[in-house]
């Protein structure tokens, strides 16, 4: 996974490159290009041909320039494994059944139904 | 790990539990603060938005325990998840481990397991506190150019809305979360099918009418992603897929109305202390 930078005279501001035990110019993996990516206000929101090119300097893999071309992260399943991508999930789980079923809404008796609105009221 | 052991230990060695946040975006949102816990706990359980930001967890800790494992596969409520989780938390925690709860975004906001395993902590005499992340409220504020100070903003759950009679001020934002999957009461599945966001709509359609427009918003969680904004009718909700990484944004429907009474009573107010004697 290790890649080595192509040149060593990248255009990077000094100090940009690497995760922090990772000095310019040595090599950097998926994840310490993500990194430096994610903490370099000039990289994290370069688009489209910009950020190909920044990712084709750093030497990136193909899976992570698939995955900056096509907004799919599946497609660095080919380099962590299947269980990677999306593991949210819900959280809350409600405090839901702390409440009665039929516990009657004080402040809503006695009020009319709202009825469903008309799609250009 | 990184602070000399007469500081880090206290005399009297106890347990403790910190639950921070990572942020949204890999290497963009993570706190000196929470990094610092990171690095200083003797364990750390995490539960990431995805593998990849784990792996960048790993790097920080040799010692990280995904949570994502105590999920079932379509099979185990996730009640039963998020006790486990608490319950192996404070395992480390008696053994009077310093542990810290990774989550991602804010560990508190959405999030049931890290307040519990803090107040179930603290009520057995352990040092626990939250620190904040940045969550997806906060990335979607700026991504939309939505200010809640501005008209006002309600949360809820997706579910609350089928669940309980909820009332709606259609004066301010109304932002949905987890509505993926609304409408699950097993608390298993992973989606819902159109069907059920059939009902939630039918709910906010006794509020704003099946024209008015619902945002569909993925905040990036790659740095070398921008966020995904599908601007819908509230009448096209049922019909668009709405992954567990999404959140729903109905705008505001209606202009608050001047509270006359109170102009007046504060006209009072001004005139009384404006004008003094
Ligand atoms: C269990 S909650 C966790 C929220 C998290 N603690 C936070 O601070 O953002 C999961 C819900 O958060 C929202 N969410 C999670 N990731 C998101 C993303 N990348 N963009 C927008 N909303 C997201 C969705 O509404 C999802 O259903």
């Amino acid at each position: 996974m290790k890649r080595i930078l192509s040149s060593p005279a990248t255009p990077y501001p000094q100090g940009t490159l690497g995760t922090n035990d990772n000095e310019k110019g040595d090599t950097m993996d998926t994840i310490e290009i993500l990194e430096a990516i994610g903490k370099n206000a000039s990289y994290r929101h370069a688009s489209g041909e910009r950020l190909l090119g920044i990712l084709s300097a750093m030497d990136a893999s193909e899976s992570l320039e698939r995955t900056a071309k096509t907004g799919d992260q599946h497609h660095l399943a080919v380099e962590f494994g299947q269980e990677i991508v999306s593991m949210v999930q819900s959280q809350v789980q409600g405090g839901y059944e702390d409440q009665e079923d039929d516990e009657p809404c004080p402040e809503r008796d006695g009020e009319d139904e709202r009825t469903p609105l008309s799609p250009d009221s | 790990m990184n602070t000399p052991s007469m500081l880090s230990e206290p005399p009297s060695r106890r347990g403790s539990i910190a639950c921070v946040g990572l942020g949204m975006v890999l290497g963009s949102h993570l706190t000196p603060l929470a990094r610092s816990h990171i690095e200083q706990a003797d364990v750390i359980f995490a539960a990431l938005s995805n593998g990849i930001v784990e792996k960048w967890l790993e790097r920080m800790h040799p010692d990280v325990r995904s949570l994502q494992p105590y999920y079932g596969k379509g099979d185990k409520s996730r009640k039963v998840t998020y006790q486990e989780w608490v319950d192996v938390m404070m395992a480390e925690v008696r053994k009077g481990k310093v542990v810290c709860g990774v989550f991602y975004g804010h560990p508190g906001v959405f999030a049931w397991s890290p307040h519990a395993v803090i107040e179930a902590a603290r009520s057995e005499g352990y040092e626990a506190h939250m620190e904040p992340g940045i969550s997806a409220e906060d990335c979607l504020y700026a991504d939309l150019g939505i200010d809640p100070g501005r008209r006002g903003c309600q949360h809820f759950e997706a579910n609350q809305l089928l669940f309980f009679d909820t009332r709606i001020n259609t004066d301010t934002y109304l932002i949905l979360w987890q509505t993926g999957l609304v409408g699950d009461r097993s608390f298993k599945r992973l989606r819902t099918e159109p069907a059920y966001r059939q009902l939630l709509v039918e709910v906010l359609n006794k509020d704003y009418p099946l024209s008015h427009e619902a945002i569909v918003y993925r905040g990036a969680t790659l740095p070398i992603e921008q966020a995904r904004v599908r601007r819908i009718t509230l009448g096209e909700l049922p019909n668009v897929d709405i992954t567990a990484e999404e959140t729903v944004v109905i705008p505001p429907l209606s202009r608050p109305r001047r509270n006359r009474a109170m102009m007046a009573r504060l006209d009072a107010l001004d005139r009384m202390f404006e004008n003094p004697g």
